[in-house]
């Protein structure tokens, strides 16, 4: 059955909202809930953290939520660590094995990556190498990736796909982030406007995932993102008024050039 | 000239001033400010989670500043834990040492502690030995030692320590059906307005009858003086004045308590109730101001006693409300006058 997780659901701040998204990047199991919420609250305290760094008056003007500091240990930089390399396993995976295959969806072309067909045994392989630097191992087999990579990744492929195009199209270029995960998904957590056009990216890529013979997904493996009532949007040119996001990138520039040009972990 | 310390000053949640006036009476000293401002953090902090961990399944709705939330924990709880014991010091320093005169400045008579004459020396050899768990050595510090650490840094505050003592036994204890704690006293008050403004106005009073007390001298720049907004003792501190004033002290005190025993589960109304009695309070200030700028201040004073029935009337009113009121509960609170009956409460850690 398909699984629907409402993000706008709840009295939660713009941060704790994001986090709820990546949470589930990191750990969609169903079985998971309890490492989802874990870091889910480990991703909350690092906004936070880093959100004082970056304004220091926020510290004492900005009341946050208590609870996410009950149980600071730590276990939870481990926590922290862990689900940010679930994040990048996803991100890459969904990368390499999905997105030709998405892009093909609208352009009709199939384009190689690397020089490779992009069939999932070739692009897992590319993602393995591609994850080599971040703790993957090189030497271990294709099934391996099979089980570590492409399994937990299917349930959330389009949504990591769709943060994927997001960061690359609106992201990076602006902020000028190469090879950074944390920048990303901390800029993308505070502005729900992202969050809300990442999840309508995700919504389109959801409804085509089924249609792609190749990547063998049924849609009620996938988890449906979704932003309280807001219609959902056909069209990937009409996610966001380029007005809107013209205000956003602007205000948000403004706040992390150089005041922070790189984000820590813990 | 007194230090003034507003309590009320800024943009800060209740809990927050009531941490800043325990790091007073903690660290009173003008070099500790690093000190104090460290264990007022690490008191938000630890009041702030404790409410966010209460039930079963956190309560999701206490928010807080994330300047005190993103301190390191373990290093928090050891300046919490460092800044406690400070406090168990002056609280116990202050029973042993201030109370039995303080008492005494009500009641007119200076009562003998577990035996002992209540002077300096022996109330400190006293406090030194109830302080053992808050790493005090009792048979390797000499009482000189006690002076210096104990004595001397708790003389700045002792009228705020004193006024929680009272508050806190009083009130806290009977409210808990327990025994006085000083941990889960602290905790209970911290955010509790009517409490705290009632120890803010009890430690003024305090601070004014202290130099009536021979035994010790503490002089008025010496104390630090706690406000909560305006001030609630304006009254010129003569001698005859104090006789006086701290007469009328005894009867605000004993029905600040009575106010407290009869509203304990309705903190809008303990508001309401107290801040009419303060206000009260400060129209008898000023005619008692007036009455003690008069040589002949004695007999004034009596004839505004039949004059001002509302004076008269009252003493006469919260005295009978007293002994009925003793008559019928046992439990009944009692004044600083009748706390010269009571038995010693040891204050622990």
């Amino acid at each position: 059955m398909l699984r629907i997780v409402d993000l706008d659901e709840g009295d939660w701040d713009a941060y704790e909202k994001g986090a709820r998204f990546f949470s589930y990047l990191a750990y969609p199991g169903e079985e998971e809930t309890a490492e989802r919420e874990r870091f889910w609250t480990a991703l909350c305290r690092w906004a936070i953290r880093e959100s004082i760094r970056i304004d220091k008056d926020a510290a004492w003007n900005v009341p946050v939520r208590a609870a996410h500091f009950v149980r600071d240990g730590k276990s939870d930089e481990k926590i922290w660590d862990k689900g940010m390399t679930q994040i990048h396993y996803r991100l890459v995976t969904a990368e390499c094995v999905a997105l030709p295959h998405l892009k093909a969806a609208w352009t009709g072309v199939l384009v190689k990556l690397g020089g490779f067909e992009p069939t999932i045994g070739n692009m897992l392989d590319l993602a393995r190498w591609s994850l080599a630097d971040y703790g993957w191992k090189e030497d271990s087999d294709n099934s391996a990736a099979k089980t570590k990579l492409w399994k937990p990744t299917r349930p959330v492929v389009h949504a990591a796909a769709a943060y994927t195009v997001f960061c690359s199209e609106h992201l990076c270029p602006i902020f000028d982030v190469v090879d950074d995960l944390k920048l990303p998904i901390f800029i993308t957590m505070r502005s729900t406007l992202f969050i809300r056009s990442i999840t309508a990216l995700s919504e389109i890529f959801r409804l085509r995932v089924p249609g792609i013979q190749q990547l063998r997904i049924k849609e009620d493996e996938l988890v449906q993102f979704k932003w309280g009532d807001e219609p959902a949007v056909r069209d990937p040119q009409r996610l966001v008024s380029k007005a809107e996001l013209a205000r956003c990138k602007e205000s948000m520039t403004k706040l992390f050039k150089g005041v922070f040009p790189r984000i820590d972990g813990h | 000239m007194s230090r003034i310390v507003d309590l009320d000053e800024g943009e800060w949640a209740p809990h927050e001033k009531g941490a800043r006036f325990f790091s007073y009476v903690a660290y009173p000293d003008e070099e500790q400010q690093k000190e104090r401002e460290r264990f007022w953090k690490a008191l938000c902090r630890f009041f702030t989670l404790m409410m966010a961990s209460m039930g079963e399944n956190m309560n999701w709705s206490i928010r807080g500043r994330a300047a005190f939330l993103v301190e390191d924990p373990n290093a928090s709880n050891k300046i919490l834990a460092k800044g406690l014991a400070q406090l168990q010091k002056r609280i116990t320093t202050t029973h042993y040492v201030a109370m039995p005169h303080l008492r005494a400045a009500f009641t007119g008579v200076l009562e003998k502690v577990d035996g002992l004459q209540p002077t300096v020396g022996n109330m400190l050899d006293l406090a030194r030995w109830n302080l053992t768990d808050c790493g005090w050595k009792p048979d390797s510090d000499s009482n000189s030692t006690a002076k210096t650490k104990l004595w001397k840094p708790t003389r700045p505050v002792v009228h705020a320590a004193a006024a929680f003592l009272v508050i806190s036994s009083e009130w806290l204890s009977r409210k808990e059906g327990a025994g006085f704690r000083m941990s889960n006293a602290v905790f209970l008050t911290i955010n509790n307005v009517p409490i705290l403004l009632s120890i803010m106005f009890l430690s003024e009073l305090f601070r004014f009858a202290l130099p009536s007390i021979k035994n010790f001298k503490i002089t008025e720049d010496e104390s630090i003086r706690f406000l909560w907004g305006t001030p609630f003792v304006d009254v010129s501190s003569t001698d005859d004045a104090s006789e006086a004033v701290i007469q009328i002290f005894g009867m605000v005190i004993s029905d600040m308590l009575e106010i407290f025993r009869q509203n304990k589960n309705n903190s809008d109304l303990l508001f309401s109730t107290l801040m009419q009695m303060f206000d009260d309070f400060r129209r008898k200030q000023k005619i008692l101001a007036g009455v003690a700028s008069n040589p002949n201040f004695h007999e004034v004073f009596r004839s505004v006693l039949t004059k001002h029935s509302d004076i008269s009337t009252k003493v006469d009113n919260s005295q009978a409300n007293r002994q009925q009121a003793n008559q019928n509960d046992p439990m009944a609170p009692k004044g600083p006058a009748a706390q010269s009956q009571d038995k010693r409460r040891n204050p622990t850690c």
